[in-house]
């Protein structure tokens, strides 16, 4: 088996799923076991600098090796994996030289891996496809990005003469359930740039992300017997479906795509006294953010003009922000970007991430820091796959990414 | 103070509040407190088989006096009272003679009770007005019934010349959250006929109640990564909205009265996997008691022809039914109640209630039984009140019933 195949195999053995009923970091204690591995073996490639926090962060630095000055990087990667589906007695599979078919994942369960439900398969015709057995996730939602970011610094201990600057390594536990960026402490990481290293498909990178918010609308009903309630009774469940139906119906998730924003009703509970619904309000362009977010506002004041004066109420947060108005700030670093893409022989591919990213939390944070693709496909379940071509193309452009900002200064 | 404002006070200062958050039978352990309470006043009453039993019903009979064939009758009131407001420290006090004024029921903190809030207040004008402090319910739902019946029981006791049947007392824990019928057992209230002191202002009678049902609407949607949905989810949420947007809105509580029926959405919640509504749904006539119940279903079908099969799903099931269907059975239940009380002088106001009652389980039980006022007007709240004049004239009707069943 090539090194990276092994490497990967290693670290998603290890069952490292997060736990939401835990309100601890680590949320299970499997992390902080795969997070030692990785201290060791980055101590076997000579990294002297690494330490492992009392949460479970392992932060590594590699000291430059030029003179000049070159700006530091940070590559970023997470040690756990979705709690939505089984992670544990992960048994991956490869499919050499995969035909363009379907792959019976189980057969006893009868679960089938196919291009007619997973298109983006066929990209990868030719090449070697990990799978799952059916039963669980693969893990390379996270152990990818690590698996290519420590082949790329097992490349830099064994190629010396690759000139490099500083380099940060950082691996987060429970980036499923954001504890990854609450916790993250960025004194450990003082790099100029940093790079997550996640999902998408091959030449995959990702600068802008949606603008996001959460509105939190209330309905003040007003409760009394239904059997003596005629012309006295407001219903919040009713007057809440009077509110969802003045939103427009052709913007939810469902039938936008792109750089189309959208409203998004996420949750509703209530009843005849009091009914709370969540929004999710979503939009690349900060203009038609504000416009969206104040038309939600606008909604509750018109229907209040009928329905009476505090009968609805509204809070609108913001959740996160575009990181685009921070990494435009710096026009070389998407530039270099897609060099290295292209210095591994791909098309670079800038996709708008329809959600948000640890990255956008880091890039507010003050370190600017797009995303590049691991590759892995159909993440948190048990469709996940990734192509062993498409893990090395990643390595390379890692590899590529360090050496190339060393020579642009 | 009269005897029956004396009693009325006596219990009334027992706090007997129901809560939905207990899980205790009864909810309140001061049910318990009352119900011996009453225990001990009906046996010094002289009736010797009075008792509670271990979820606080108490059950008391007087015998027959008559060597005749007089069928049994049973009359019922409640021990606890409403958890919309507070029952503790309830501190009653009498408006003698009312004038008519608004009646301030809490000088510090401003409380009063306005006519023109409430202008059937006036029909109390010149009588004894019970009232609160403006701090706490009355109670007198139903701790009316409760004094009332004790009295017409102290009248029967004191006097043996007046013929009658068997008697039967039952007073129930938890009615205001819906749980005194749940654990009765009926055995131990043996009459033919029945009747609950539970009932509003002066001269009000009910026959009838709704059909209830209630229906669990659920819905499956498809949740995805919103980013990546396009074409894929399906939330939800707005395929619930679209359900309730299909029930006839003019058939709500809000826009009927009378005998008409209605959907009630009661709530919903859910997000973009999984959503339920639940709809209450009420009908005094049978057949438009199962249209309404045939609506839901076929509204169900319809969406799932739309969205694929199993997408959404209803459960439908009787919560309590039209007592109606009984009581028409036996008319004479009807009849000797509505003689009582022009015996009484007062002239019967039939009404149909629209919610449930007791007499309604207690019917489907075998024994036909109507709700009777018990004198009270705006329970559940801080300005719940009764007369004086009202409790003695449904100790009459409690009365003149017995007589009524002796002569027939």
């Amino acid at each position: 088996m090539i090194p990276i195949v092994n490497r990967f195999f290693r670290y998603v053995s290890i069952d490292t799923q997060g736990n939401a009923q835990e309100n601890v970091c680590p949320s299970s204690e499997n992390q902080r076991f795969l997070a030692e591995l990785l201290l060791d073996e980055l101590q076997e490639f000579g990294v002297e600098d690494v330490i492992i926090d009392e949460k479970s962060f392992l932060y590594a630095r590699i000291p430059s090796n030029v003179e000049r000055e070159v700006p530091s990087l940070a590559f970023i990667a997470h040690l756990d994996t979705s709690p939505e589906v089984p992670g544990g007695n992960v048994k991956p599979r490869i499919v050499e030289k995969y035909d363009g078919g379907s792959i019976l994942l189980n057969k006893r369960l009868g679960v089938i891996l196919s291009p007619e439900e997973f298109p983006a398969m066929l990209e990868h015709k030719g090449e070697d496809l990990i799978v799952t057995d059916g039963t669980t996730l693969l893990g390379a939602d996270g152990k990818a990005g690590i698996t290519e970011i420590m082949e790329a610094i097992k490349h830099l201990s064994e190629h010396p003469e690759i000139e490099h600057g500083e380099i940060y390594i950082v691996f987060t536990p429970d980036e499923e359930l954001g504890y990854s960026t609450d916790f993250i402490s960025m004194e450990r990481v003082p790099a100029r740039f940093g790079f997550t290293v996640e999902g998408g498909s091959v030449g995959e990178i990702n600068y802008e992300n949606f603008n996001a918010a959460t509105a939190t609308v209330r309905v003040n009903g007003s409760n009394i017997h239904p059997g003596a309630a005629r012309n006295k009774m407001k219903n919040a469940v009713l007057l809440a479906q009077k509110f969802i139906s003045c939103i427009p119906e052709n913007e939810t998730p469902e039938s936008t795509e792109n750089y189309e924003g959208y409203y998004h009703i996420s949750d509703i509970r209530g009843g005849i006294e009091k009914c709370i619904m969540t929004y999710n309000i979503r939009d690349f362009n900060s203009e038609n953010y504000s416009f969206r977010k104040e038309r939600i506002k606008k909604t509750a004041e018109f229907l209040n003009e009928y329905y009476g004066k505090g009968t609805f109420e509204v809070q609108v947060e913001d959740y996160y922000l575009n990181m685009k108005q921070k990494v435009d700030a710096y026009p070389e670093l998407m530039e270099n970007a897609e060099k290295a893409i292209r210095l591994a022989g791909i098309e670079p591919k800038c996709i708008p991430v329809r959600g948000g990213t640890d990255g956008v939390t880091i890039s507010f944070m003050g370190m600017p820091c797009p995303n590049i693709f691991s590759g892995e496909q159909n993440g948190q379940s048990v469709y996940e796959f990734i192509s062993v071509q498409t893990m090395e193309k990643a390595t390379q452009v890692i590899v590529n990414l360090i050496r190339i900002f060393a020579e642009a200064s | 103070m009269k005897p029956i404002v004396e009693r009325f006070f006596r219990y009334v200062k027992i706090d007997t509040q129901s809560t939905w958050e207990s899980t205790d039978i009864p909810a309140s352990k001061n049910e318990f407190v009352l119900g011996q309470m009453l225990v001990r006043e009906l046996k010094e009453l002289g009736i010797e088989n009075a008792w509670m039993d271990e979820k606080a019903y108490v059950f008391a009979s007087i015998p027959s006096n008559s060597d005749r064939d007089i069928p049994a009758v049973a009359f019922f009131a409640h021990l606890d009272t409403a958890p919309d407001e507070t029952g503790a420290g309830v501190n009653p006090r009498i408006v003698e003679n009312w004038d008519g004024e608004d009646i301030v029921l809490n000088q510090n903190k401003n409380i009063v009770m306005r006519v023109e809030d409430f202008p059937y207040l006036r029909d109390s004008i010149g009588k004894d007005i019970i009232v609160t402090d403006g701090t706490t319910l009355l109670g007198a739902d139903d701790k009316a019934g409760i004094a009332e019946i004790m009295e017409a029981a102290r009248h029967v006791m004191e006097h043996p010349e007046e013929e009658h049947g068997e008697i039967h007392i039952c007073f129930t824990p938890d009615e205001e959250i819906g749980n005194s019928t749940e654990y009765i057992d009926i055995k131990n209230v043996p009459a033919k006929y029945g009747y609950t002191m539970d009932g509003g202002e002066l001269g009000e009678i009910n026959f009838e109640n709704f059909n209830a049902a209630t229906a669990t609407v659920t819905v499956h949607g498809t949740a995805i990564h919103p980013g990546e949905s396009k074409g894929r989810m399906r939330n939800a949420v707005l395929m619930g909205v679209e359900f309730i947007n299909k029930l006839p809105w003019r058939e709500s509580p809000v826009n009927t009265e009378g005998y008409e029926g209605f959907y009630h959405v009661t709530d919903f919640k859910g997000s973009v996997d999984r959503a339920e509504i639940t709809i209450a749904v009420r009908d005094f006539e049978e057949v438009g008691y199962e249209v309404r119940k045939k609506r839901i279903y076929q509204t169900v079908d319809f969406m799932n022809d739309y969205y694929g099969p199993g997408t959404i799903e209803a459960k439908i099931e009787d919560y309590y039914l039209n007592m109606s269907r009984e009581v028409e059975k036996h008319p004479e239940v009807k009849e000797y109640a509505l003689e009582a009380m022009r015996r009484a002088k007062i002239e019967p106001i039939v009404i149909p209630i629209r919610g449930g009652t007791d007499g309604s389980s207690i019917s489907f039980m075998g024994m036909p039984c109507p709700n009777i006022f018990m004198g009270s007007a705006n329970s559940h709240s801080i300005y719940e009140y009764c007369t004086v004049q009202s409790m003695e004239k449904a100790t009459e009707v409690i009365l003149n019933i017995i007589k009524i069943f002796a002569e027939k």
